[in-house]
């Protein structure tokens, strides 16, 4: 009985795995053609940065940076091609893995990189998204390095041919039908329409006082992981003579001068080729909730104005 | 090691195949080297206190057996003693240290005495609970002592629930223990494919969840209204997708070895009852309450009023199992209220179901299932928030229920919250109340083989791989 039931699960079991792995090869299969075939939206935005995307300028960054630094303005004011890079909830191992391979193929004039003031705070996350740049994975080996971040299996789970199309169905099937409907990034920028209401901003406005207090007696270590990802980007840009502008780009209500902040600055410092620029304090921008689309993000008005401001200082 | 792990995968198929290609007498050694080695997995040195435990219990249970009278008695109150001072020590010392701390700066005094600066053993109460269940039986005369000591080591060690339950009872799993279990098709091919579901509620379901409340629990001032309904109602479906996800896999991974587990949920969200939902949630910690606190408390052989008191204390006690905060006490308290108040309103609703012939009416369970829900997903919120402050924080800005609610990240993130969640519901649907139909055990072997395979793509396709540890292992 036993022998007879270890011999029938065994070969069930490996007419499972047989179906199994055609049917992977078949899903991801079908999966890499409509993510790579998207024409709009952010997948199409980040495949465009990590294969085509050759500007003068390029701008690395979270949403932030996606949504602050209108690509056009800066072009027409600087007289060069720039492309914005920014993708939505991303940190700074991201831009390093996306400088990699933007500077392989060309050597931009310079760089700005745009930093979130919780940039260096401890945060599991920043790892967890390089997932991100899985499906990229066969044609740019040289991601591997980051990738590995997510886990030491992660070249293990790389055999599954639908593994790195994880999390991507809902939203590529949305960008593929809606694409009409889907805004046309700009050089990769993409302008958020909306304004932030008085109520909104009076609302975050004592939501933050109370998180600021309750965060300034919080101690935060540095996550030394991404300070060095974060010296990794300068040292390129240093090796490679580019001009670089780290930039914390303006928010809504003045941020306190946490640590993690001052290290940001003090690390850019060290470099010469490195200009630190920190809007945080702009009068400008702070309280100017009609330049907001929500809490954390300039809108369309807001990015032109920050951006023909930006560009008259980089034409200096 | 956590069992949504690649490490666990290669452990699990090592394991398993070891103890079917070793003879009989090999196996229990196999099983207590692999259940150390998961142990150890966490932080090695804590399976001193693992072993500290065995040994007393081990030697508690022969030494009770044995005797009689009050000295039977006081080696059953050592054994207790000694379980519950580890937990006590480990769990509670700085709670009660902090108590004590904002007891004397009140007064003006100051307390010397330092705080531990120690992680919590992983499933510490899970484990204490086995083990102080195995010599409370062997007093009771219920389960013969154990006489093996590997076999009882393997008892309170045994992996599949090691960290996180089912509790079990020695009348259950020990006797298992003693016998060869033979290959079998059916349990193998059972309990994977149990396993698969409970990969399913944990990786596509609690850790998607988890991602939304996260976001809106670690700054709850920061979120309205509608974000607290909409990270509550993703909560109460997080923790019973990352709890009973657990439990399938701990109970298929023990299945396809022969082992059977008991049983720890039943589609507790389908009740239309508080006490229906404590009959089908965490059935193995809710009725070692009933066995080991509950009755001897007296159960509902007392007055009313008595039972009442009987019933609170079971809650609190049990708010204060799942941790040294005061927000799991009133959450347990919370739910001692929700028993006392239901039993007190149980004749007028059995009244008005008679008058207005409710009891066969669909929508009227309908309502009570949502109200259950509603109840349930609100002591939730104490349960989930990480202090007291918090939770009220939250309780108060659903004033602002009608602003549009957090969205993360769009699509990406909500869209498939809502996808995993009507997923859920929707198999577990016909699993409840359509077993004819049901996918996995359907009659026809295609459909059951595409349920599977469907299943695996399910998961790898709208999985969350990089989710954290299983919420109850902090317990």
């Amino acid at each position: 009985m036993q022998q007879s039931d270890s011999i029938k699960f065994i070969r069930k079991f490996l007419i499972f795995i047989i179906i199994l792995f055609v049917c992977d090869r078949i899903i991801g299969y079908g999966l890499q053609t409509l993510y790579f075939s998207l024409k709009k939206g952010q997948y199409a935005q980040t495949s465009y940065a990590i294969e085509t995307a050759s500007p003068d300028l390029v701008v690395f960054g979270s949403s932030r940076a996606l949504h602050h630094y209108a690509s056009p303005e800066l072009a027409e004011q600087l007289h060069c091609s720039v492309y914005n890079a920014g993708r939505d909830g991303q940190f700074i191992p991201y831009y390093c893995a996306l400088e990699d391979v933007m500077l392989n193929r060309r050597k931009p004039k310079a760089i700005i990189l745009d930093v979130n003031v919780w940039e260096l705070a401890p945060n599991n996350e920043k790892y967890e998204k390089l997932a991100m740049l899985l499906p990229y994975i066969p044609r740019h080996p040289e991601l591997k390095k980051y990738t590995n971040e997510i886990s030491k299996w992660e070249y293990l789970k790389l055999y599954c041919k639908t593994y790195p199309y994880n999390s991507t169905l809902l939203v590529s099937v949305h960008d593929y039908l809606f694409a009409n409907k889907l805004p046309q990034d700009e050089n990769g920028y993409f302008p958020l329409e909306r304004t932030m209401s008085r109520q909104d901003f009076e609302s975050y406005r004592e939501k933050k006082r109370v998180y600021d207090e309750k965060r300034a007696k919080q101690h935060i270590p540095v996550d030394q992981k991404a300070v060095k990802y974060y010296e990794y980007f300068l040292n390129k840009t240093a090796s490679l003579h580019i001009k670089t502008y780290v930039i914390i780009s303006p928010t809504l209500l003045k941020e306190p001068n946490t640590p993690e902040k001052q290290l940001l600055e003090q690390i850019a410092k060290k470099y010469t080729n490195v200009t630190f620029l920190d809007f945080t304090a702009n009068s400008d921008y702070n309280n100017q909730y009609t330049k907001f689309a929500d809490e954390f993000h300039l809108n369309k008005q807001g990015a032109t104005e920050f951006s023909h401001q930006l560009a008259a200082y980089l034409s200096r | 090691m956590l069992f949504n792990s690649v490490d666990f995968a290669f452990f699990y198929i090592t394991v398993t195949l070891l103890y079917f290609l070793l003879p009989f007498k090999g196996r229990w050694v196999l099983l207590l080297a692999a259940s150390c080695y998961f142990y150890m997995a966490f932080v090695p040195v804590y399976i001193l206190i693992l072993g500290f435990t065995i040994v007393v219990d081990y030697f508690a249970g022969i030494y009770i057996e044995k005797s009689a009278g009050r000295k039977r008695k006081w080696l059953l109150v050592c054994s207790l003693v000694a379980n519950i001072g580890v937990l006590a020590f480990f769990k509670y010392f700085n709670f009660i240290n902090e108590n004590i701390t904002a007891a004397a700066n009140s007064m003006g005094w100051h307390n010397h005495i330092p705080f531990l600066t120690i992680l919590l053993p992983i499933g510490l109460s899970f484990h204490t609970f086995q083990a102080m269940s195995y010599t409370i039986e062997v007093y009771r005369g219920n389960q013969k002592a154990e006489k093996h000591f590997g076999i009882y080591s393997l008892y309170v060690m045994f992996y599949p629930q090691l960290v996180a339950g089912p509790i079990e009872r020695p009348q259950n799993i020990l006797h298992q223990m003693h016998v060869k279990h033979n290959f079998s098709y059916a349990n193998m091919v059972a309990g994977l494919r149990q396993m698969a579901w409970g990969f399913f509620k944990k990786l596509v379901v609690a850790d998607r969840l988890s991602i939304y409340v996260d976001s809106v629990y670690s700054n709850p001032e920061l979120h309205n209204g509608s974000s607290v309904v909409v990270s509550s109602i993703f909560f109460a479906i997080q923790i019973y997708c990352d709890f009973s996800g657990y439990s399938d896999i701990a109970i298929g991974s023990a299945r396809t070895m022969g082992f059977e587990l008991m049983t720890n949920f039943k589609r507790p969200y389908f009740s239309k009852s508080i006490p229906e939902f404590w009959s089908k949630w965490h059935i193995s910690l809710s009725t070692w309450f009933r066995d080991y606190l509950y009755i001897p408390l007296g159960g509902n052989r007392v007055s009313q009023g008595r039972r009442f008191l009987n019933l609170f204390i079971v809650f609190m006690v049990s708010g204060l199992w799942h941790g040294a905060n005061y927000t799991f006490i009133i959450w347990g308290a919370l739910h001692g209220t929700y028993q006392i108040a239901g039993l007190l309103a149980k004749p007028y609703v059995s009244r008005m179901e008679s008058f207005l012939q409710l009891s066969q009416s669909k929508f009227w369970g309908l309502l009570r299932g949502l109200f259950t829900f509603a109840l349930v997903t609100f002591a939730w919120i104490f349960f989930r928030a990480n202090t007291v402050h918090d939770a009220f924080t939250m309780i108060t800005n659903l004033k602002t229920i009608g602003q549009q609610p957090f969205l993360g990240n769009g699509i990406n993130q909500f869209g498939h919250c809502i996808l995993a969640i009507l997923l859920l519901f929707t198999i577990e649907y016909f699993m409840e109340f359509k077993p004819e139909i049901s996918l996995f055990n359907n009659r026809y072997e295609v459909v059951r083989w595409a349920s599977v395979i469907g299943l695996v793509f399910i998961i790898l396709v709208f999985g969350v791989f990089n989710g954290g540890q299983f919420i109850y292992f902090q317990f």
